[in-house]
């Protein structure tokens, strides 16, 4: 049990010193990256824990909420922040889907292990590719909406016009 | 029991059909930014307020998955703050936009009552009207704060432009 407490320490503590690698001059971006993916994970978090499909059995404010408030309130946001930032946006598709494969893989696997090793997370009716898909579709939908909120697509237009 | 089913259901199907009525084009992105910050605000005011015992609404979305109330923290609080946020009145007298905060928390604080009377949704007893009152004063001026720093950019008054 002391093991999971410090875990859940050390996630928030270096999400919390991740937050200095955001650039100053994006930081109205990550701010609205940051909102966006909350609202998206307290719904689907809420909904994975409602329908038994999956349980924190360590979490924080357990007596309040069945689901992870440190994950989806706090280290999975910052995540798509950066996911966002590093975007190959003017790659080949491929590369793309490297690269949200690999974000992709990258959480799913201490996932995995956490759920095999530690009391933080209890697969009930889930499976890992289901996390896996999950995440790679959020996050997709994550840049989509980054994308079309701060019209970057315009931006890149008017840079070669000029 | 079951009329707080039919509640929850008109209010998801009613508030965001007003707001997509309501919000102007041009003004979308402001509308989802407050949408957004007061989501989390309200997120993080209910979870702590209810951790220590002072907020337990009777019937909600997700019984067993959280003992907030979630539809009004998601929707109902959020749907009345973007409805501040768009009538604002920006450059006026501070008299007037002292009034805007009371008028706005006077109609959730009534949306409130009127959801008590008809649902088990929300208390609305006195005390939790009270708390109500000052909580929704410093979120909505939170949420102000955050709006106005983010809009205070070159590149968000092209964001606004052109928009169909």
């Amino acid at each position: 049990m002391k093991v999971d407490q410090l875990i859940i320490y050390i996630i928030y503590a270096c999400t919390f010193i991740s937050l200095a690698f955001i650039p100053k001059d994006k930081v109205r971006d990550a701010s609205i990256i940051f909102l966006y993916q909350q609202a998206v994970t307290w719904f689907a978090g809420l909904l994975a824990v409602e329908l038994n499909l999956l349980e924190y059995p360590v979490r924080e404010l357990a007596k309040v909420n069945g689901t992870s408030f440190l994950y989806e309130f706090f280290s999975y946001p910052v995540i798509t922040i950066f996911f966002c930032f590093y975007y190959p946006r003017t790659s080949k598709r491929w590369k793309k889907i490297i690269y949200i494969s690999a974000f992709s893989t990258g959480l799913t696997v201490p996932e995995v292990i956490f759920e095999h090793y530690t009391h933080l997370i209890k697969y009930i009716r889930w499976e890992w590719y289901v996390t896996w898909a999950t995440v790679y579709a959020t996050l997709f939908l994550a840049w989509v909406f980054y994308k079309w909120y701060f019209k970057l697509n315009n931006r890149k237009k008017v840079l070669v016009h000029h | 029991m079951n009329s707080d089913y039919y509640v929850t259901l008109l209010l998801w199907i009613v508030l965001p059909c007003i707001l997509w009525k309501v919000t102007p084009r041009n003004r979308l992105r402001e509308a989802i930014a407050t949408l957004l910050f007061f989501q989390m605000l309200t997120w993080l005011f209910s979870i702590f307020l209810t951790y220590f015992g002072l907020y337990k609404p009777p019937f909600r979305l997700f019984m067993h998955a959280t003992k907030i109330n979630w539809t009004m923290e998601y929707l109902v609080f959020p749907f009345f703050a973007i409805l501040f946020q768009l009538n604002f009145p920006k450059n006026a007298h501070y008299f007037r936009r002292l009034l805007h905060y009371l008028f706005w928390v006077g109609m959730i604080l009534s949306a409130m009552v009127l959801l008590g009377q008809i649902s088990n949704m929300v208390n609305s007893d006195i005390e939790s009207i009270i708390r109500s009152f000052f909580n929704f004063i410093i979120e909505l001026w939170l949420c102000r704060q955050y709006i106005t720093w983010l809009m205070d950019h070159p590149v968000y008054e092209r964001l606004e432009q052109n928009e169909g």
